[in-house]
């Protein structure tokens, strides 16, 4: 028999224990304490015990299968994973494309030259209306006057 | 330590399995489900609590990682990953139900509907059992599950729940000691001497 407070620390290394989880030197305490100490294998037994039951205690059989036959009628009444409906598509839209090529030969896109060209015509289109607009020329050399705010007729 | 290793050697391996099932092998998925199927109910229904919710989830897990199989990064990870969706899943279930007053994670047992499937035959040290399993916080019943029925090591454990190996191995260690302070005379009953 030992002392409370080793058996307190020996109880936190039992479901290492179980789980072979233990350092080599703290191993051989534990087991030494266990030779010894009554209390802390019959503790030991009882986390074994448990342990057993959770992994060994299944559900009924009839339940599971029921389960399992559900969740493999989900699938099979499923049109297809999608990993399979993209790469159908995927061949299909390829497939679509080439045959498209072929009919009708390159494709022609006049809206995006169109695109391409709108700066160009942005340009065009605003120039007569930048020349109507006097714009002050600010890099025009000085002339020596005080510069001024801009005076209109009053 | 768990005993349900799910790659036995005489069974087709995992990433074949998967590899099949990703070329449109419905067979090979339905192998999968048979192989992880049981394993992952009793995980979900640890999880729900209770039998109809883990019989959506389960299913709805499972047509969801054949939906997206083809996102599967290691092929023979296909238990944790399966896993993974059902945790998802019952979290997701869990934020739906937070505008009512009690989450499913940790609403009230119904004893009529948790584990139906062995509430017949069971005696009363494997009722007792389940019930301090129950009462466990949610994340100690998912390790110890996660550990225990589905088998998983300790830092997949952590890749599904999200934590930390350390701290899986952590819930799972506080787990079994708060069931063996729960049921100190477990081991016990189990004697020939006791109920059968």
């Amino acid at each position: 028999m030992t002392n409370g407070r080793e058996c307190e620390l020996i109880e936190d290394r039992l479901p290492p224990l179980l789980e072979n989880d233990l350092p080599a030197g703290e191993l051989i305490l534990v087991r030494a304490h266990l030779d010894d100490c009554e209390h802390c294998a019959s503790a030991f037994e009882t986390l074994r015990a448990i342990s057993d039951s959770i992994v060994t205690q299944r559900p009924a059989t009839a339940w599971t299968e029921s389960a399992l036959a559900r969740a493999k009628h989900g699938i099979r009444n499923s049109d297809a994973a999608p990993s399979r409906v993209r790469s159908t598509l995927a061949v299909g839209a390829v497939a679509a494309f080439c045959v498209a090529l072929f009919f009708v030969g390159p494709p022609t896109l006049p809206a995006l030259s169109a695109l391409a060209d709108a700066p160009r015509t942005l340009l065009t289109d605003l120039a007569p209306i930048a020349a109507r607009v006097p714009l002050p020329n600010l890099f025009a050399p000085d002339s020596g006057a005080p510069r001024s705010a801009p005076t209109g007729p009053r | 330590m768990p005993s349900n290793d799910p790659s036995s050697a005489h069974e087709e391996p995992e990433d074949a399995l998967v590899k099949r099932a990703r070329g449109g092998d419905d067979s090979a998925f339905e192998r999968l489900i048979d192989r992880h199927g049981p394993d992952l109910l009793r995980y979900v229904t640890r999880l729900t609590r209770n039998a109809d919710e883990a019989l959506d989830v389960f299913q709805d897990t499972f047509f969801r990682a054949f939906r997206s199989l083809a996102t599967l990064r290691e092929p023979g990870a296909f238990r944790s990953w399966v896993a993974t969706i059902a945790t998802n899943m019952v979290r997701k279930r869990q934020n739906r139900a937070r505008q009512e007053p009690v989450s499913l994670f940790d609403e009230p047992l119904d004893p009529e509907s948790t584990h139906p499937s062995t509430r017949d035959r069971d005696d009363l040290r494997s009722a007792m059992l389940r019930t301090a399993i129950d009462e466990l916080p949610a994340r100690q019943r998912a390790v110890l599950s996660l550990r225990l029925e589905v088998g998983l090591p300790f830092h997949r454990i952590g890749e599904v729940l999200g934590i930390t190996e350390e701290n899986a191995r952590a819930h799972h260690y506080q787990a079994l000691k708060t069931l063996r302070r729960r049921m100190p005379q477990f081991a016990e009953r189990e004697n020939p001497g006791g109920r059968s």
